[in-house]
């Protein structure tokens, strides 16, 4: 199965499919279901192809964001691990060092578990990545090609949630992410046709054919389904 | 993505309240349920402990302290319920659910003796000292507190350390006491063993694993005269006698020695010359042997006695060495010299007036 194949619709946004190892920014304001988008896209691929990933949470607690997926019904993987980070930081928040270096250990360490079966990692989000970054004595942007560098490496395809805030968080000001990502995938709540529904839009996506149009898509009792293309009013 | 980490099978609790009494804080009953095994990984900035399919994470910058020692009703409970003698005590500090304070949690690893060992030098090398900026400790109150840690509490065996110096134990003592890392009775405090945890393999290295295993074996009982015995050989050519503890400075060739080792726990110098021949000197008193391992190292070295007047002369004196004349020759030391430093020993009480090492039995400890 291809990763546009894992979501219902998808495969109308996309021709031709994510290519591996790409890192994809998924971005969008509070409520745009980003993390649903991310997380029922790959436990279903996950569960057809038999491969491993892991989703890294810095801000929800684990239980938290299962509950919310239940939600949304989506199916929870056993396949997609749950990297929970989120207790780590509210209990060593000030003694962190290198939370990028920490998190390249985590993917080795499950890399050793899984082997060649673990090809997908989430990050959720980039905002709380910013926050936990040591900004004096790296430059945000070294940081992030490092990191973004070491996904590739590893043969990742990821995918790194950004939560627009209307306010600028330092890694935006320098706005090096969009350059250093090899897709962007906005989400968005938009007035289509005289109501208000999410939608996503690919801004970009290197190596693969796309829609530049905005597509609807509903959160449904099974999980998310892209629904119809249409144009921002 | 290649970093350098280290795994260990280990047995843990890995978040007990911070256990100052020990593991009797919890039901006798529980305390097995509370063990958890599996991989610990220990990187350069953290240690992760397996937790179903995640892990729990520990930077190490929150380790206050670690190496401490169990109560022994907490090591028999360890060993009840895991098996294992080796265990390391990890304390560390974390924020309270709201964020508002701060507490200390601990860990307790139990495991096979090598897993244990190993991870604490390792976590010894990453830590350090860094958290003690403050303490301000000398070589000699580092050694000092390492043998406390290992044991070794006797005076006279300290002096050995200290080069037979009574004024600069005793300030180093002092010293550890102030920084409250030993109490009067010698014991170390909590915060002395981890102080100890993050030095112990430096200063084993330094010491020698050879020199601190044969204090802590030493018995200054005194009582029968050791039995020495001196092998010469050299390709088909040997000889072997036994010799008296005064002589036996006599049967090395000082201006020949190509090597020196000190073996068995400090029961055999193994001398080599320049020329080939191999001397081996056995005593059933290691107390006599070191000190002439001491001087053959500072002479193969080609170091001269004088730098350090006051600790050859304590060698010779250990070695019954008594005459001025002798222990000049030597050393190559003047007379006057060595009597300057005989006199100021007999004054700070380190010899008597035979010129005998005052063997002060007694320990380390200044409780009534």
């Amino acid at each position: 199965m291809r990763l546009i194949d894992s979501l219902e619709g998808l495969n109308r946004v996309f021709e031709t499919d994510i290519i591996e190892s790409s890192i994809v920014i998924v971005e969008g304001a509070e409520g745009t279901a980003k993390s649903g988008f991310v997380y029922h896209m790959l436990s279903n691929h996950l569960e057809s192809t038999g491969k491993y990933g892991i989703y890294v949470t810095l801000e929800q607690r684990k239980e938290s964001h299962l509950a919310n997926m239940h939600s949304m019904g989506i199916p929870i993987s056993k396949q997609l691990i749950i990297s929970d980070f989120s207790e780590y930081r509210q209990k060593f928040d000030h003694k962190t060092q290198d939370i990028i270096g920490m998190i390249e250990t985590n993917i080795m360490l499950f890399k050793e578990r899984a082997g060649d079966k673990f090809g997908y990692f989430a990050l959720d989000s980039l905002g709380a990545l910013y926050s936990l970054l040591n900004l004096q004595e790296t430059p945000v942007r070294k940081q992030m090609y490092r990191f973004f560098d070491a996904l590739r490496q590893e043969r990742l395809t990821s995918f790194i949630i950004l939560e627009e805030t209307g306010i600028s968080t330092q890694g935006q000001v320098l706005g090096s992410e969009p350059y250093i990502a090899d897709g962007i995938i906005e989400l968005g709540i938009r007035r289509h046709g005289g109501r208000f529904a999410r939608d996503l839009r690919v801004r970009k996506m290197r190596a693969a054919k796309h829609s530049m149009e905005p597509w609807i898509f509903e959160i449904t009792p099974s999980g998310i389904v892209v629904k119809e293309e249409t144009t921002s009013d | 993505m290649n970093k350098e980490i280290h795994r260990y099978e280990l047995t843990y609790i890995p978040d007990a309240p911070y256990i100052v009494a020990g593991l009797h804080f919890f039901k006798k009953n529980d305390i097995r349920d509370l063990w958890q095994k599996g991989t610990v990984v220990l990187t350069a900035t953290e240690l992760w402990l397996p937790k179903e399919d995640q892990w729990d994470i520990l930077p190490l910058t929150a380790v206050e302290m670690f190496g401490r020692t169990l109560p022994a009703s907490s090591m028999r409970d360890v060993i009840a319920t895991t098996g294992h003698t080796s265990v390391l005590v990890v304390d560390y500090t974390k924020q309270s659910s709201f964020g508002t304070h701060a507490f200390t949690s601990t860990i307790i690893f139990a495991g096979k003796k090598d897993a244990i060992v190993d991870m604490r030098a390792r976590m010894a090398r990453l830590l350090g000292l860094s958290r003690y900026r403050d303490l301000e400790l000398t070589e000699h109150d580092k050694k000092l507190l390492y043998l406390l840690s290992e044991g070794v509490k006797k005076k006279p065996l300290l002096l050995m350390i200290f080069n037979g110096k009574k004024e600069d134990l005793q300030k180093s003592f002092d010293n550890l006491k102030h920084a409250s890392l030993c109490a009067k009775s010698a014991a170390l405090t909590s915060k002395g063993w981890d102080v100890v945890a993050r030095i112990a393999v430096m200063m084993g290295e330094e010491l020698g694993e050879d020199v601190i295993a044969m204090l802590k074996g030493l018995d200054l009982g005194g009582g029968s005269e050791a039995v020495n015995t001196v092998s010469w050989s050299n390709g088909n050519s040997y000889m072997v006698g036994r010799v008296e503890k005064e002589k036996l400075w006599q049967q090395v060739p000082f201006p020949v020695v190509a090597d020196v080792e000190l073996r068995d726990m400090g029961l055999q110098l193994l001398i080599t010359t320049i020329h080939g021949a191999t001397i081996r000197i056995k005593s059933d008193n290691p107390m006599i042997l070191m000190p002439l391992f001491d001087m053959v190292r500072t002479a193969r070295e080609g170091i001269s006695f004088e730098s350090e007047p006051r600790k050859h002369i304590a060698n010779m004196l250990a070695l019954g060495v008594q005459e001025i004349k002798i222990i000049s020759g030597i050393l190559k030391i003047t007379k006057n010299n060595v009597k300057k430093e005989l006199d100021q020993m007999f004054n700070e009480g380190v010899i008597n007036g035979k010129c005998e090492m005052i063997a002060e039995g007694g320990d380390l400890d200044e409780t009534d």
